[in-house]
């Protein structure tokens, strides 16, 4: 188990490596940040003081050795906009994604599994076809159209929630992020409805619980305590393979609500030319994604006997 | 069935404008009193609050709210006023400028204010080891400038502070423009006792100032609140006890707030043209509209290094080509026409000019045969334009005038950066769709960065159209020395004469920067210099409910009014 996660471990660090790099040598290409931090009227000269001061006049050579020496030193370097480090601007902002994130993936289980069990428990009835209707709808809503169809209805038209924004106390905060995680948790719930569904629908066709109905158990404890354990194996999979879609989600749904996470952070670095932070978020991002798959081995260890002992 | 219906009344209710009256109106006071918060939002983040490094329209807000300089622009004018200066004088030739600093000014935490703060504020503005400051070469004419920033003097020497209320700043030239860039917000007072214990850094965060308001709360990327400074020197005259600054809100978040009654001010860039559009066809929301044009000119930029543009026939005719009107109709009267290179704001425009530009396309076709191509261009021409819907407006109607007279346009959209690179190099775009936003308002700032050949560099150039003119250069830098006011003048509009006949540009239009307030904001106009500035605006409080109004809105709830009711909240 430990040589298992010391590998993977390796294999990690190596694919950041290569991430960040990729994206280090791609920022020296799409343009000049010295344009975006001066403003158009800056005169040359005042551009070359400012592309001293960020070392941005070194060889891009000697700008990657810097940067990742930097970087193994857990230096994720000063945000050309802000003039602060990154690590700052990520700590303010990082807690709010993650607010946003567990509640898009408390969402995405609950109504998720539950829907799903649902479905699997009717077969063949009208609200079997319903629940496979709708998902199919959430699966094909882009994340920018239900964001703002929530938005302009829920909040705006009948004034159920606010429209957009964070909020000031931990209670209002999580009031402000219900639409943008259900908007985020929208795809993600429909999938998982799905393979609920189907995965179940599957268990409860074995031999096991035929037995466990056969004992005398009651439909609740049949399902829940025999067939949907095995049922989420797979939930448990794509939810963890779902990192990456989860931050990009955010991108789009943080921009539309106007929350102040790692999204907006990340959308403005791009526009802004912002290279360390562009660089600290990619990072992020992947690191997120990583550490999703890894979880997701390591839990799938622990539900599954089998996986473990093998 | 029944499920069917429900749906159905849902998203009838979903179709109904819940809100066609402002939600609220003022309590009826006709004299400013104080009190109140006054909040609006912006649609990016805020970066710093340092006067030496703001520079985007955001930063500039709050940074102009939260410092003072010594002169200032009046209310709602482009005259010169004094601010924390109560006097100056310029010496007779016009390279010492004396300013005498008012009496017991002092910043928001009670210290003093002398005049070792400003030369502190300032050199530490032009240290480029300390600050990357995108301003710093305003001040190029100050003498010991270059010896200074290249740190081989310790001092500005330009700089002398004879007793605690006086400065003297000597320049190596005289330039008449220069009380302007004593005007701009990069030459603001900052502390020295907060900035040198806390950092450069940290100071961009926690910023004192001597401005009408001091930063109370940042909560990064998502709101600033400022409180009105007791301590201002003009303290009697700022009225609201707050102001909220959302941070990175969306536009179209910003107009729903808005028309909720959540946010008292649409900016001009909160409101999409559909929204504008809407409020000015509403009647309760239409007089809470305000326009002003802006203090940009913009134009179809033609490089005069470059054929077929190195041919004055070839660039009149195209002056003559463009359907200005049709422009500013196609962008829904956001923008005016510009016939000329001054902006209205600005002193030294013309409302009547024979010279000005004009609509023609049979004079085009004769500039044309006298360009020795009456059948048109030979060649296709590349015009850059901005990405987006706007740059492609713009563009697509540009390629259709100009194919009139014979003229092939490619457009080739870039994004900002790009296109910034690729019109300020030499020999690179033929035409451009450009556009110049003032530093300060003085016909100067138009014309020389644009237009003189001391403008031109080989990258980064401002004069994007390489446009030299012995004669143009000359008048500029005589009007630059010109201590009387009308003759300066006079030589700026001479100068623009001899811009309009070589016809560098072909000048398209000015924007009409579109404002609404809540009924209850009372006192602001927009001000042609400073965005947003709400030094003087007050509030009508308490506001109250506007009956009609919330009956609508109940309305359009239907079934579902008492279930949102604790939700929907009250009057503030």
């Amino acid at each position: 188990m430990i040589r298992f996660l010391l590998r993977r471990l390796g294999w990690s660090l190596l694919v950041l490596w290569l991430v960040a790099s990729v994206t280090f040598v791609g920022t020296l290409r799409v343009g000049d940040p010295v344009a975006t931090i001066a403003g158009p009227h800056a005169s040359a000269r005042d551009r070359a003081y400012i592309r001293r001061f960020y070392g941005l006049d070194r060889p891009p050579a000697e700008q990657y050795v810097r940067y990742f020496g930097n970087l193994a030193r857990g230096d994720l370097g000063r945000s050309f906009r802000y003039r602060r480090p990154v690590a700052e601007l990520i700590a303010e902002r990082l807690p709010r994604t993650m607010l946003l994130g567990a509640m898009t993936v408390t969402f995405e289980l609950l109504v998720g599994i539950l829907v799903g069990t649902i479905a699997a428990l009717r077969r063949g009835t009208r609200t079997e076809s319903a629940v496979l209707g709708l998902t199919f709808v959430g699966i094909s809503t882009p994340t920018f159209l239900s964001g703002k169809l929530f938005l302009l209805v829920a909040a705006y038209q009948w004034g159920w929630f606010p429209i957009g924004g964070y909020g000031t106390s931990p209670l209002d905060h999580v009031w402000h992020g219900v639409l943008p995680a259900i908007t985020i948790g929208l795809l993600g719930t429909a999938s998982q409805a799905r393979l609920v569904r189907s995965e179940l629908v599957e268990v409860l066709k074995t031999d096991y619980v035929r037995t466990a109905h056969a004992k005398g158990l009651g439909l609740w404890a049949v399902v829940v305590k025999h067939a949907l354990r095995n049922a989420l194996l797979p939930v448990l999979t794509s939810l963890g393979l779902s990192f990456g879609a989860l931050f990009s989600g955010a991108i789009v749904t943080e921009a539309i609500f106007a929350w102040p996470g790692l999204g907006r952070l990340a959308f403005e670095a791009i526009t802004g030319m912002d290279l360390p932070v562009m660089m600290a978020t990619v990072l992020l991002a992947s690191t997120g994604i990583l550490v999703g798959n890894l979880i997701t081995d390591l839990l799938y260890a622990s539900l599954d006997p089998r996986i473990r002992r093998g | 069935m029944r499920a069917l219906l429900a749906a159905v009344a849902l998203l009838a209710t979903a179709c109904r404008d819940p809100y066609p009256h402002p939600r609220f109106r003022g309590a009826g006071a006709t004299t400013p009193h104080r009190g109140g918060t006054l909040r609006f939002a912006y649609d990016s983040d805020l970066n710093t609050i340092d006067p030496a490094l703001a520079n985007d329209t955001l930063a500039g807000i709050p940074t102009r709210l939260v410092h003072e300089g010594l002169i200032n622009y009046a209310s709602g004018s482009t005259e010169l006023v004094p601010a924390l200066a109560e006097r100056w004088e310029v010496s007779p030739d016009g390279r010492a400028y004396t300013f005498h600093l008012r009496p017991n000014i002092t910043f928001s935490d009670g210290t003093p204010i002398t005049s070792e703060d400003f030369r502190y504020s300032w050199e530490r503005l032009l240290n480029p080891r300390r600050l990357p400051s995108p301003g710093a070469e305003n001040y190029r004419l100050i003498v010991g400038f270059d010896d200074y920033r290249e740190g081989r003097a310790a001092h500005l020497a330009g700089v002398e502070t004879p007793d605690p209320r006086t400065l003297v700043v000597r320049l190596a030239d005289a330039d008449r423009t220069f009380l302007h860039v004593m005007a701009m917000r990069f030459v603001s007072v900052v502390p020295r006792h907060v900035v040198e214990p806390m950092g450069d850094e940290r100071f961009g965060q926690a910023p004192v100032g001597a401005g009408p308001f001091v930063l109370e709360r940042w909560e990064p990327n998502a709101r600033i609140v400022l409180r009105r400074n007791p301590r201002f020197w003009n303290a009697a005259a700022t009225h609201l006890d707050r102001v909220e600054l959302e941070l990175s809100v969306a536009r179209h978040l910003q107009f729903m707030r808005f028309l909720a009654g959540e946010i008292d001010y649409a900016h001009n860039y909160s409101l999409s043209t559909a929204d504008y559009l809407w409020l000015l066809g509403n009647r309760a929301w239409s007089p809470y509209v305000v326009r002003q044009p802006g203090a940009l000119i913009a134009g179809l930029m033609m490089n005069t290094e470059m054929a077929p543009f190195d041919n004055v026939h070839v660039r009149r005719a195209v002056t003559y080509a463009l359907d200005r009107d049709a422009v500013a109709r196609a962008r829904n009267y956001r923008i005016g026409p510009a016939w000329s290179l001054y902006p209205p704001t600005v002193a030294g425009y013309r409302a009547e000019n024979p010279l000005r530009q004009r609509y023609d396309v049979s004079v085009a076709r004769r500039e044309m045969a006298l360009a020795g191509h009456p059948h048109g261009l030979p060649d296709e021409v590349t015009l850059w334009v901005g990405e987006g819907e706007t740059g492609g407006i713009y563009g697509d109607l540009i390629q259709a005038d100009l194919a009139r007279i014979g003229i092939r346009v490619r457009q080739r959209p870039a994004a900002a950066s790009i296109y910034y690179a690729a019109i300020g190099r030499r020999h690179t775009a033929q035409l451009a769709i450009d556009g110049w936003q003032m530093d300060y308002p003085d016909p100067s700032n138009f014309i020389e960065p644009n237009f003189h050949s001391r403008s031109i560099q080989e990258e980064q150039s401002s004069n994007h159209a390489f446009y030299r003119n012995a004669e143009v250069d000359r008048m500029l830098d005589h009007a630059k020395v010109e201590g009387d006011r009308a003759a300066r003048l006079a030589l700026y509009q001479q100068a623009e004469d001899q811009v309009l006949r070589d016809a560098p540009w072909a000048f398209l239009y000015t924007p009409l920067n579109i404002f609404a307030t809540q009924p209850w904001v009372r006192g602001w106009t927009p001000h042609p210099v400073w965005n947003d500035y709400f030094g003087d605006a007050w509030l009508d409080l308490p506001r109250r409910e506007w009956v009609a109004a919330r009956a609508a809105h109940a309305r359009s709830l239907g079934p579902f009014a008492a279930f949102a009711a604790p939700f929907g909240g009250g009057p503030r």
